[in-house]
């Protein structure tokens, strides 16, 4: 297992050949609160060589759990969110799956990550043997309300990982203009 | 045999629109080909699946059919449920973008699956607002704040359905928990309706004798919403009675004082 900082990146089907199957896990805290509290959700999005998602019907989450090609797929056991990925399904067309976690924007409130605290994504294998980590750097990002948290990539035959750890303020309407999609 | 000369039953609906299942298509080929460790890739991470394998995971997760039903042989992977997925779609409706006003024309529209699922879904001029769960749950809770049933709270400490203000909010973030609500106005306005990306629509004002409550039902991932035709003058028991509404005895449940 190796941890990464934002901007590096892991190969991950070079150094693990036959590497085909991936579990990309996330996992926060969130600072209690009596009232209203932040709910995050991740959100894997296909996207094409040019940085766009390929369509509404390419993106994964929580209530849209398969792509329509049936290579990603999200799951939910209450304590732990995952996106799995198989890597042999991916249609050659997808050139990067970005994986990004937003705060619900209910409108009564708490729509930042100012009281997330300790939030992560992990790649691992489907058996669960962890490949890389990256914590995303606190504080920073206390104010935004999107977070990409890293992206999975072709270079050239091969698959990569990076660690991003970038934020929006825009929100979804922000990742919907930058990826071309309909939130 | 007889024949079987008796007229087509045009009046079974179910019948005439059933589809019949669609072979499952095979699966795709890998794309990704196997090949030695080059020693001229760049140093990474230094990644390794050599070592000895721990417990297995479960098998890929099997997302819910959106039917419950399936007629695959084998296990529903994610593939599989993505090729049964045409087939399970419910029949074509409007979307919110197509109605301006539900009603007499247009009794119903469907939200796709990201309008049911981010932030929240927005119901000015209701004066009750009455829900059950996934789990038939169910409870109501009026503008001024009398409740009455089971309420039902989500992990972000919201109610499934219930009052901000004047607003009824339904928390779209859990909205795999709701399983259907009902919203009624009282007086002459009619309810309108906002979801995440601005997008509104309102219900008919009826007449003196009818007006329109907004029924939201969840099918699978999708919200449907409907205006459905009530008697004005009836009262929220008649109205919750005459769509299946039983509310459910609430037990508080507290903690055991320690000795």
């Amino acid at each position: 297992m190796s941890a990464l900082i934002p901007g590096a990146n892991a190969a991950l089907t070079a150094e693990n050949p036959g590497l085909t199957e991936l579990l990309i896990g996330f996992g926060w805290e969130i600072i209690p609160s009596r009232g209203p509290q932040a709910e995050l959700v991740p959100l894997a999005i296909l996207c094409d060589a040019h940085g766009k998602s390929l369509s509404n019907d390419h993106l994964v989450f929580f209530n849209q759990i398969v792509s329509q090609d049936g290579s990603v797929a999200f799951h939910d056991d209450r304590d732990a969110e995952e996106i799995d990925v198989d890597l042999a399904r991916v249609p050659a067309e997808v050139a990067k799956i970005v994986f990004v976690v937003y705060v619900d924007p209910d409108i009564r409130g708490v729509g930042d990550f100012s009281s997330v605290r300790s939030s992560y994504v992990r790649v691992a294998t489907r058996d669960n043997r962890e490949l890389v980590r990256f914590d995303v750097p606190a504080g920073e990002h206390r104010s935004d309300d999107v977070l990409m948290f890293g992206e999975l990539y072709r270079h050239r035959d091969d698959w990569k990982f990076r660690a991003l750890g970038q934020g929006y303020s825009t929100g979804l309407r922000g990742v919907a203009a930058d990826f071309g999609i309909d939130l | 045999m007889a024949l079987n000369t008796s007229p087509v039953r045009s009046d079974v609906g179910f019948l005439r629109r059933r589809v019949k299942p669609a072979p499952t298509p095979e699966p795709a080929t890998p794309a990704v080909t196997e090949d030695e460790p080059s020693a001229t890739r760049p140093p990474t991470a230094g990644l390794s699946l050599a070592p000895a394998r721990t417990a297995p995971r479960p098998a890929t997760p099997t997302p819910p059919s959106a039917s419950g039903l399936s007629l695959s042989p084998g296990p529903a992977t994610p593939a599989a449920t993505a090729a049964v997925r045409p087939e399970s779609r419910p029949f074509p409706a409007p979307t919110i973008d197509d109605v301006r006003e539900l009603g007499e024309t247009d009794p119903v529209l469907r939200l796709n699956a990201r309008e049911s699922a981010v932030g929240s879904l927005i119901v000015s001029g209701a004066a009750t607002a009455v829900w059950e769960d996934a789990d038939r749950v169910t409870g109501s809770i009026t503008a001024g704040g009398e409740t009455a049933g089971t309420p039902v709270l989500t992990r972000g400490n919201r109610p499934l359905l219930g009052f901000d203000e004047a607003d009824a909010i339904v928390t779209l973030r859990h909205v795999r928990e709701l399983g259907r609500a009902l919203l009624i106005p009282r007086g002459a306005h009619p309810l309108g309706v906002q979801i995440f990306d601005g997008s509104t629509v309102t219900t008919a004002p009826g007449d003196d004798s009818r007006m329109f409550v907004l029924y939201i039902l969840r099918i699978d991932n999708l919200l449907e919403l409907r205006a459905e035709p009530v008697d004005r003058t009836a009262s929220d028991a008649t109205i919750l009675a005459q769509f299946g509404f039983t509310l459910t005895p609430y037990v508080s449940t507290r903690e055991t004082r320690s000795r």
